[in-house]
């Protein structure tokens, strides 16, 4: 922990070398709010001659930071005294994000065991079967409650999952197509209903409605 | 695990027991087996703000050798899964505990099997009340959005945080080097810790890596209580930065708890406030203090069981 005089500018005003005068106007404006005298946080935390001390400090590192010219020349006596990198002055190197093949590499090499739940899993068995159906042209109510029994997903589950009463995903199962209000509500309730269990619902979708028009 | 919590704050009228009764329902509403400890010694009176008009034993019957245990004096109360050791009918000199009184108490109460202790302290910074800081897992101070309170709980702060150096310096050499250096420095200014640190790392590098690491494994919490809708709604958070940069520590804001007249109403009652009035803006904060209370004995469990994992390979 560093002394108080000895802290930087940025440090004091809880900046990265990075800011940019908005942010170093807010930061002056909040550690003003926190450090002024009428400020009910800090009034017995310091006494006088602390706050004296702290508000000038805080003044100087303001004025020092929000003109372009005089950051860049404290910036470069912090490089050279050592206390900064001159690649923390460049904004866009802090946010860089990281790439998911990276991520992919890291998990890989640190072998760190992928939680795969029972949902997951079941996806996956449903994929399998569905993707049987896709040499079919059209697929039936019946395909699909074969399929999802075969995952072991009742109806009463999809129903808490999807808010769809459970008669409707029954009428869907049963193809009696009528008992839903709409052909609109048929192809909505479907892709819903679909989505509980699959990745991909459109090629289903289409094949199941067919039989519709 | 036992979660032991510490609700202090310094000065009087604050809301330590307010939030500390409350709390203790909402945890045992939540299944949770709870214990509250009356500890404001001299001053005890939670029994009352959860219902209780006259525990039949206190802590007094403890401390005066009367019953062996503290199990002998928890009380149960109304509320399923929640239990009291009342701090009332106290002897009037019970607040200057000898020193053998103390320990017997402080070494008795991480004993207690209950998955969350309550401490509801008195106020001022005296020896007794810092101590049951130590033994508790988690500090909570409450303040309300006034100088003088915040005042109070500063100096609490310090206390605790002087206690917490002296601890770590307690060999001789150690114990004269503080003493020296607490006398160049009047209290615990701006460049204390800087300072303090420093001068350690010269004399004892790895004491000062110790001291460093005791200081920022302290575990405080901060509640602005009584908040009215005039006053800054980050305060506390101010507070707590205010710590952080300065005293180094980890302080964590966990909300205001919203003023509301209907608290006196409930307290005249007797009734516990979260039960007489559930749907209040009051109730919902301090359903979010207990949420956040929840959350952290959960980390800390998951904390320590990896660090168990980690010794077992």
């Amino acid at each position: 922990m560093k002394q108080f005089d000895q802290q930087t500018y940025y440090e004091i005003l809880d900046l990265t070398p990075a800011a940019k005068p908005p942010d170093i106007r807010d930061a002056y404006r909040t550690a003003l709010e926190m450090y002024q005298d009428e400020s009910l946080a800090s009034y017995s935390f310091f006494d006088e001659d602390e706050r004296k001390t702290i508000l000038s400090k805080l003044e100087e590192a303001f004025l020092a930071l929000i003109d372009t010219d005089s950051k860049a020349d404290y910036d470069q006596d912090l490089i050279r005294r050592g206390l900064i990198n001159k690649d923390a002055l460049d904004p866009t190197a802090q946010h860089e994000p990281i790439l998911i093949d990276v991520l992919k590499r890291f998990r890989r090499e640190n072998r760190v065991p992928v939680i795969r739940s029972k949902n997951l899993k079941s996806r996956e068995m449903a994929d399998e079967h569905l993707n049987n159906l896709l040499n079919h042209d059209v697929i039936t109510g019946a395909d699909l409650r074969k399929i999802r029994i075969n995952v072991n997903i009742s109806l009463d589950q999809i129903s808490d999952e999807t808010k769809i009463r459970t008669t409707y995903l029954e009428a869907i199962e049963n193809d009696e197509f009528d008992k839903l209000p709409s052909r609109f509500h048929l192809k909505s309730f479907l892709r819903a209903y679909l989505k509980s269990f699959a990745s991909d619902v459109e090629p289903y979708v289409e094949r199941y409605l067919k039989r519709v028009e | 695990m036992r979660h032991i919590l510490a609700v202090g704050g310094g000065k009087g009228g604050s809301g330590k027991s307010f939030i500390s009764g409350n709390m203790g329902i909402l945890l045992a509403a939540r299944g949770k087996r709870t214990l509250l400890i009356d500890v404001d010694l001299g001053g005890a009176n939670l029994h009352t703000m959860i219902g209780i008009s006259y525990p039949r034993v206190s802590l007094s019957d403890f401390i005066s050798k009367d019953v062996e245990s503290l199990d002998d004096i928890v009380i149960p109360t109304a509320v399923p899964n929640l239990f009291l050791i009342s701090g009332a009918q106290n002897s009037l000199d019970i607040a200057n505990l000898h020193y053998q009184q103390k320990m017997r108490l402080l070494k008795a109460i991480p004993k207690l099997s209950f998955e969350y202790i309550i401490l509801d302290l008195g106020a001022g910074t005296s020896f007794n009340t810092i101590d049951f800081f130590m033994v508790s897992n988690y500090c909570l101070f409450v303040t309300t959005p006034e100088p003088t309170s915040i005042e109070n709980v500063y100096r609490l702060i310090r206390a605790i945080y002087l206690r917490k150096i002296k601890y770590v310096l307690n060999e001789d050499d150690f114990k004269a080097f503080l003493d020296g250096f607490l006398d160049r420095h009047k209290g615990i200014k701006l460049d204390f810790l800087a300072d303090l640190l420093s001068m350690l790392h010269r004399k004892d590098p790895e004491k000062a890596m110790i001291m460093k690491q005791t200081l920022q494994s302290l575990n405080f919490k901060l509640i602005v209580n009584q908040h009215r809708k005039q006053d800054r709604p980050d305060l506390g958070q101010l507070m707590a930065t205010l710590a952080r940069k300065h005293l180094a520590l980890k302080m964590d804001f966990w909300g205001n708890v919203s003023f509301d007249d209907r608290v006196h109403t409930a307290i005249c009652s007797k009734v516990p406030f979260i039960q007489k009035y559930p749907y209040t803006r009051t109730a919902t904060d301090l359903r979010e203090i207990c949420d956040s209370i929840m959350l952290l004995a959960e980390q800390t469990e998951e904390f320590q069981y990896a660090q168990q994992e980690l010794q077992f390979e």
